[in-house]
């Protein structure tokens, strides 16, 4: 058979493949593998003006670049908590990033960052927002905030240390201006390579988006469970080799991409 | 009475790895009662020979069951008052069939230095013989007066009674949490079964699936309303079948790349007297479906 028949062929199957309008049993779509963004927004008080008004844009133009990185073979969900004086969801459930539409954010009130990191445990379970059954990948999970929590903020990272969807779960942070504290970011993210700061609306936009994209990406890769000599490794090892090639990636696009000449957060706050 | 049907579909993901399909399904139909069975191989290094494994599975079970219907009118009138200890004599005899045949197996056909290349001698000695042949195992029985099933591992059962609507009827057994990696290959196999009896409802279609199927869909609704929509397709069962097979492929392929099976084994008289609640049950399940689909989308903040 020559090369010109083969791809005629394959191409039949294909296009029969797809021939399903008609189908009933098409009604129910098919779901590709899926991963689960959740972003927890730091909303108290002190974000207030510049800070919250340049994470609402940046907020808005990344929508479309992660949707990029869904297109090839992984559905992208998108689940935000916000926390300041209460914590909320912006959705009641993770919405598909083809779906997801930003919700404008206010700042308002105190730090709760303890509860959040309980409401969060909470949800990051089969029962509950990681309920679908197309889902393949650990989440990944971004905590950006520009300050001190007020509450207990180690008795909620406690609970939320103990869910194993977190601990298998690729975690990265962002401290906004200079009140941000690296050190609580790196206990919840667990290694300091995952932690970045911004100072600048500039540096904001850049980190959140190189956090966000690289971190989706490498989410939902594939990696295979053995080593270089065929012998398999177990999921624990998988999920640290994913957050240590995070914490890689991360530096190394943050080292090319820092924002000199920009305005400081913290100028005139 | 009753009809059925059973297929099994390569994930895409075995294709580019080289892996045979490991998924194995199967139908009976007999007078009495039929059977819907399927199982799935585990596929991974030290279950080298999954694939006959998954196969023994189905056709293990589908001897016990007619081994346990061979005097059908004795087997109707006990098993609805004694239904849990029958169902756990069923659950041994599956694996004693089945490791009976992979002992067979294995004799007749020892591990080649080719399979034992991929492992170091430490690494080989330490794998039980059984587990180069592990697999899942879901079946589901239909009889004239009652239903029942078992399952060992991952997977699904779905069952529509009279009502119209789709359910997963399996009770999970909890002295086995660890269900997603629960094998008909481990040492204490036939302590980890779970299952079900109904015998208050009437069955229109019972359903037996491998987790490739369940993770193609993006919702566990999505999931149920499949099973009704099939249901409501089964009156014209060999123009469905193509539909079926074509459907099963492009839900793998465009899915979680995983193998698929399905098998189904319904009552053609209730499929066809109850057309109509069943067509309404997917008009209803659409409407649903969007309204779920509207609330999800509201804004909280």
């Amino acid at each position: 058979m020559s090369n010109e028949m083969i791809s005629d062929a394959a191409n039949e199957a294909v296009d029969n493949m797809l021939d399903f309008d008609d189908d009933p049993l098409s009604a129910t779509g098919v779901s590709r593998k899926s991963l689960v963004i959740f972003f927890l927004i730091d909303t108290s008080g002190s974000m207030k003006g510049k800070k919250m008004g340049e994470l609402n844009t940046v907020m808005e133009e990344l929508i479309p670049e992660i949707r990029k990185v869904g297109e090839a073979d992984t559905e992208v969900k998108v689940a935000v908590l916000t926390f300041s004086t209460d914590v909320r969801w912006m959705y009641s459930t993770p919405i598909s990033i083809e779906d997801f539409e930003w919700a404008r954010l206010r700042a308002n009130g105190v730090t709760s960052m303890g509860a959040a990191f309980k409401e969060l445990s909470l949800r990051m379970s089969r029962n509950s927002f990681l309920n679908s059954p197309s889902l393949s990948f650990a989440p990944v999970i971004f905590l950006m905030t520009d300050g001190y929590p007020s509450d207990d903020y180690r008795e909620g990272l406690r609970e939320l240390q103990s869910n194993s969807w977190y601990k298998f779960g690729l975690k990265a942070a962002l401290g906004i201006g200079n009140e941000a504290n690296d050190d609580v970011l790196a206990e919840f993210t667990g290694t300091p390579d995952t932690v970045v700061h911004a100072y600048s609306g500039g540096q904001l936009a850049q980190m959140i988006k190189i956090i966000a994209v690289t971190s989706s990406q490498i989410g939902s890769k594939s990696m295979t469970l053995s080593d270089d000599t065929g012998r398999e490794i177990g999921e624990e090892d998988v999920f640290a080799a994913k957050q240590k090639l995070l914490g890689q990636q991360i530096q190394e696009l943050v080292g090319k991409n820092v924002e000199e000449s920009d305005v400081p957060f913290d100028t005139g706050w | 009475m009753f009809n059925g049907f059973s297929h099994s579909v390569m994930g895409a993901s075995h294709e580019k790895t080289g892996l045979v399909c490991q998924d194995s399904s199967a139908f009976k139909i007999c007078d009495n009662y039929a059977v819907a069975v399927v199982a799935d191989g585990h596929g991974s290094k030290k279950h080298f020979r999954s694939h006959i494994g998954s196969k023994y599975a189905v056709e293990s079970t589908i001897e016990a069951i007619d081994r346990y219907c061979e005097n059908y009118d004795d087997f109707e009138e006990n098993f609805p008052k004694n239904h849990k200890m029958i169902l756990r004599n069923i659950e041994k005899q599956i694996i004693s069939n089945w490791n009976k045949k992979v002992e067979k197996h294995l004799a007749e056909n020892p591990v080649t230095a080719d399979e034992k290349s991929k492992f170091t001698d430490e690494e080989f000695e330490k794998i039980a013989p059984e587990s180069y042949y592990g697999s899942t195992l879901i079946a589901a029985v239909a009889c004239k007066n009652f239903t029942f099933g078992v399952q060992i591992g991952d997977g699904s059962l779905v069952a529509l009674f009279d009502d119209g609507k789709a359910v997963m009827p399996m009770e999970y057994n909890e002295s086995a949490p660890a269900n997603v990696t629960a094998s008909i290959c481990n040492s204490n196999a036939a302590t980890m079964f779970s299952s079900f009896f109904n015998d208050k409802k009437k069955l229109i279609a019972l359903y037996a699936s491998t987790d490739g199927l369940y993770t193609s869909f993006g919702s566990e609704y999505d999931f149920l309303d499949y099973h009704t929509i099939i249901t409501s397709q089964l009156t014209n069962i060999e123009v469905f079948k193509k539909s079926i097979v074509n459907n099963l492929t492009k839900r793998s392929h465009f899915g979680t790349e995983d193998d698929i099976s399905l098998s189904c084994v319904f009552n053609e008289d209730i499929v066809r007297d109850e057309k109509e609640l069943i067509a309404k049950a997917v008009e209803d399940n659409k409407k649903a479906a969007a309204e779920r689909k509207a609330a999800l989308l509201t804004k909280r903040v």
